[in-house]
């Protein structure tokens, strides 16, 4: 095995298919072995694609036409099948369920050592270290269904990290884990990174990775635009690529200093504490903040799920007119007790109430007159053959069907030009904005989003913190779950915290972010605007506004491509 | 679970064996004799609480053929069928219970099986608790926008408001699964398994045994 | 192994595990019930995957539908025979109404005739009535093609329909 985990791409261009447009054009690369790459860019930019390129199911599994050279280990991709070239590259998808098909975490480690034909003292000798390495060694008597999301991506790295690649490809493996197990598979990987091996990760939130990387690559529509030292790249505007800079060298540069601060320390070391040379601004204007009377409340709520205890005695009251973000660890509870408020599971103990009344024995299709709930994952619900008649389809279900009021809300979305289309031919963030829409059509009072900026782009974020904000001014009640803490502290004043199915902390984010004890029982962590805010003396209890003050208003609307 | 240290061949054969008995007697002592020993066998390995679990939908199952049968053979008959059909789902549920996915496929693999099926078998063991939580999913989330799509699908127009998002998932889901697979050297030439077990002599003596149990339950024609 | 295997192994997988999960649903006909997962199933493995294929998904469905306690004897009889006539079917017509069709013939006649005459008499030691295994195999094989249908209908909608024969390039 010729091993320098060298990756070197000339004038790659891909597509799919011939009638589609060019995922992948002219792209010239070279990653030196044991480098730590950070492949970002926009939705639809061709991270995904260029991470399946480097282990050949690009194009031997996809078909389609590759041109140009990509040699990955010394090995030229289009002459080796992915069967040889997965040793050599190995990739770490974003959804840990569907990698895992094996019974138990071991066997899961042992499938690609198998499928090298290695003996079964060498297997066992593989799956130690790479259990080690990784920290699995607990768990691999566990089947992988009894995971937690952060310990299914540990096995799934572990998995390809026992091959010994000389180079990991990481595709968002942070995309659906809670602030811990995010930081947990970080340290992994800057772990495995240490042993010599060269890691290229997809991503497109900067803030903690950034630094964490020596080299940072911007894709933007299938081609390279920047690269280079973060620090060096980040220079650049790479808003431009729908990508927001992390906090500190957004402050740097609005301050107009010429370091590139990666993280918080870095800031605090280069300023002469404490200082605050820039204003507070308030962006939360238009909306009732001690409503009039509950909109939602839980009363000592318990629920199980085949006698495991999920929700245990919480209790919860939202106000009207508020916006509430709902944190806390994977499988702590949030999306059981949401859908509580719809009436999809029912109290095992206690009530629930919806605008002062019980839910007890009312439908499902009553309660979503009121609550409108929007799920996580938009494939879950689309069946109509096109945008519009998905968004009319509830309120039609519901009875409640309002062709004025279902023109206006696609004005207000901005999805005129897409009401023709199938719902599956839209862009992620496309399909997002039709869930949204599709539960908004009938008025609902209060609207709950689950992990409403998973897997999206800045402007997808910057895009739903306006319409947030047009929701508020509209007097709607708005409950935001999220492991997306910088969103949260954007969009909402007050957190509450969920851990093991209780509420431990409700408050303001700055008061809940302060508190370090809840912090880690719910497997969070404070944001950077906070680390800052605390580090430079301010005020916690304004903190909600800061991130407003931070944040930059892109024109980069038009930035994420249409396929 | 507890997962029984014989070579799968072995528990596979002894099933098999089983089975061939509750097919070969015909009378109504055996029967209850042959339930006897699977309650014990139940009992002895610690799944009697799993298998009451799982057992409410082979029940209306059992039921269906018990009327069917009580209607043209009547109650004697109705009687030996159900229950046999019951001992028959029992010995299955032991055999699977007490037998990892992997031990079985590599244990089909030794008899001939091909590997593809021994595959397919115990990758989509791994699958159904997700594509259940996938149906899941797709009705509450249907149901939170006042589609009725209530558990058993009351009424035919909402089908597609089911089926469409589950198919479409379920190719998409096959795409990420096959990548998976690729990534991980499924289809190597030569695989190695890690749990290589072999036949042990007692084994073969287990077999023997069984099978002569069979032979003479045969012979004597019970 | 080439990609169109390893393909076509994760869809039966996916299928397979489809069948399974779905076992429980029924669908209401008058006073009855019907489940036509399986048959469901078998009509998109037959267009998918091909008769082979399809047959396997139907075994391994029938497998661990045993394993786990859902499914007993006769899901083998009844849920192979429709797929390998239904992907047999397609396979020479190239038209999902025709694979339909295999699979309701192969489960509304054939398997129940052999579940009634064959399974019946040498597991549950009677032959059982062949008219009540016609009809309720057939309620259930008619309500799951159709669905079978319905769904291929919708995958070609949304342009995510490949027969068997073609693979992904086109
Ligand atoms: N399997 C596929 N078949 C056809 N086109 C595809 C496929 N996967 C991606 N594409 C197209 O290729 C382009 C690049 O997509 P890709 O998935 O690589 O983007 P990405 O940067 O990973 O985006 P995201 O952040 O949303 O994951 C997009 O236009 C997309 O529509
Ligand atoms: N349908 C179900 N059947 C069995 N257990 C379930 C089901 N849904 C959720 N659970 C379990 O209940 C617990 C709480 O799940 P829930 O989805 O509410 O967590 P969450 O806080 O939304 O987590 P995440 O942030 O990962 O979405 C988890 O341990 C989960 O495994
Ligand atoms: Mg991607
Ligand atoms: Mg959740």
């Amino acid at each position: 095995m010729a091993c320098d985990g060298a990756i070197e791409a000339r004038g790659l261009s891909y597509r799919y298919n011939p009638a589609a447009g060019y995922a992948l054009r002219d792209v010239d690369l070279t990653i030196a072995p044991g480098e730590y790459v950070l492949l970002c860019g926009a939705s639809g930019s061709g991270k995904s694609t260029l991470c399946r390129a480097f282990n050949g199911l690009v194009p031997h599994f996809h078909g389609g036409r590759l041109e140009g050279h990509l040699k990955v280990d010394g090995l030229e991709t289009r002459d080796h099948p992915v069967a040889e070239l997965f040793a050599h590259v190995g990739l770490v998808f974003q959804n840990p369920q569907a990698q895992l098909f094996n019974s138990t975490v071991e066997r899961e480690l042992a499938f690609g050592l198998e499928s090298l034909g290695l003996l079964p003292h060498e297997i066992r000798q593989r799956i130690r270290w790479a259990a080690q390495t990784v920290g699995l060694e607990h768990l691999l008597e566990r089947s992988p269904r009894q995971l937690s999301g952060g310990e299914e991506q540990l096995v799934a790295i572990g998995a390809i990290l026992a091959l010994r690649p000389a180079i990991l490809v990481l595709d968002e493996p942070f995309a659906n884990l809670d602030p811990a197990g995010a930081a947990q598979v970080r340290a992994v990987l800057r772990e495995i990174h240490h042993l010599g091996t060269t890691i290229v990760v997809a991503e497109h939130r900067l803030h903690d990775l950034v630094a964490d990387a020596d080299r940072m690559v911007v894709l933007h529509q299938g081609q390279v635009v920047l690269e280079g030292p973060p620090r060096q790249v980040l220079r650049e505007d790479v808003t431009r690529y729908g990508l927001e800079p992390p906090l500190p060298t957004r402050l740097f540069r609005e301050w107009g200093r010429p370091e590139v601060p990666l993280t918080v320390e870095e800031v605090l070391a280069l300023t002469p504490s404490p200082c605050a040379p820039f204003s507070l601004s308030q962006t939360w204007g238009g909306w009732r903040d001690d409503g009039e009377g509950p909109a939602l409340e839980a009363r000592d709520l318990s629920f199980a799920f085949d006698g495991r205890e999920v929700l245990q005695g919480m209790s919860l009251t939202v106000r009207r007119g508020e916006c509430v973000a709902l944190v806390g660890a994977n499988g702590s509870g949030k999306t059981t007790l949401i859908k509580h408020f719809v009436g999809l599971h029912r109290p095992a103990r206690g009530q629930v109430l919806v605008l002062g009344r019980s839910t007890q024995g009312v439908r499902v299709a009553e309660l979503a007159r009121q609550v409108g709930l929007v799920f996580q994952n938009p494939n879950d619900q689309f069946f109509a053959p096109s945008v519009q008649e998905e968004i009319e389809a509830g309120p039609r279900a519901l009875g409640l069907y309002d062709p004025a009021c279902c023109r206006e809300l696609i004005a207000l979305f901005g999805m005129e030009p897409l009401l023709d289309r199938s719902p599956y031919r839209l862009s992620e963030g496309e399909k997002k904005r039709v869930t949204f829409a599709a539960v908004m059509a009938w008025r609902p009072e209060i609207i709950v989003l689950d992990e409403p900026t998973t897997g999206q782009d800045k402007p997808f974020r910057d895009r739903l913190t306006r319409l947030l904000g047009e929701l508020r001014a509209r007097g709607h009640t708005v409950v935001l779950v999220t492991h997306d803490l910088e969103f949260a502290e954007a969009n909402a004043r007050r957190w509450v915290v969920l851990a093991q199915g209780r509420v431990v902390a409700d408050g303001p984010p700055g008061a809940v972010m302060a508190n370090e004890a809840v912090m880690a029982m719910a497997n969070l962590h404070p944001t950077q605007a906070f680390q800052l805010a605390r580090a430079l003396g301010l005020d916690l209890g304004q903190l909600s506004g800061w991130s407003g003050a931070f944040r930059r208003e892109t024109p980069a609307e038009a930035s994420t491509p249409d396929p | 679970m507890l997962r029984l240290k014989l070579d799968p061949r072995t528990k596979l054969i002894l099933t098999l064996t089983y089975i061939s008995l509750l097919v070969l007697t015909q009378t109504l002592p055996a029967l209850l004799v042959e339930l006897a020993f699977l309650a014990v066998l139940l009992a002895f390995l610690g799944l009697g609480r799993a298998w009451l679990r799982a057992l409410r939908l082979v029940l209306t199952m059992a039921a269906i053929v018990f009327v069917i049968s009580l209607l043209s053979f009547g109650l004697a008959v109705a009687l030996t069928t159900s229950m046999r059909l019951m001992a028959l789902v029992t010995t299955f549920f032991v055999f699977f219970q007490t037998t990892w996915p992997e031990d079985l496929g590599n244990g089909l693999v030794k008899m001939g099986v091909p590997y593809v099926f021994a595959f397919i078998l115990t990758g989509a063991m791994q699958f159904v608790p997700i594509m259940a939580r996938k149906i899941q999913d797709i009705v509450d989330a249907q149901r939170a926008r006042g589609i009725p799509l209530e558990w058993g699908l009351t009424g035919w127009r909402y089908i597609p408001a089911l089926l469409t998002p589950l198919l479409i998932q379920s190719l998409k889901l096959s795409d990420e699964l096959a990548e998976a697979m690729e990534s991980r050297g499924f289809g190597c030439p030569n695989r190695t398994f890690m749990w290589e077990y072999r036949v042990q002599s007692r084994e073969y003596g287990l077999m023997a045994g069984a099978i002569a149990v069979v032979a003479a339950v045969w012979w004597l024609g019970f | 192994m080439t990609t169109i295997t390893t393909r076509k192994v994760a869809q039966a997988i996916v299928l397979t595990a489809l069948a399974v999960a779905l076992s429980p649903f029924f669908v209401p006909i008058g006073i009855t019930k019907v489940y036509p997962a399986q048959h469901m199933v078998n009509v998109l493995g037959a267009v998918l995957l091909g008769p082979w294929y399809a047959t396997a998904v139907a075994l391994a469905a029938a497998i661990i539908r045993n394993a786990l306690g859902t499914g007993t004897i006769f899901a083998f009889p009844g849920g192979m025979i429709g797929a390998c006539l239904a992907g047999l079917v397609f396979r020479y017509t190239r038209n999902i109404y025709f694979a339909a069709l295999g699979e309701v013939v192969g489960t509304g006649l054939i398997a129940a005739t052999v579940s009634a005459l064959l399974v019946g008499p040498v597991f549950l030691g009677k032959t059982m009535p062949l008219l009540t295994f016609i009809v309720s195999f057939s309620a259930s094989t008619i309500a799951g093609s159709i669905i079978g249908v319905l769904g291929l209908l919708a995958l070609r909608r949304a342009g995510f329909l490949v027969t068997e024969a073609r693979t992904r390039e086109a």
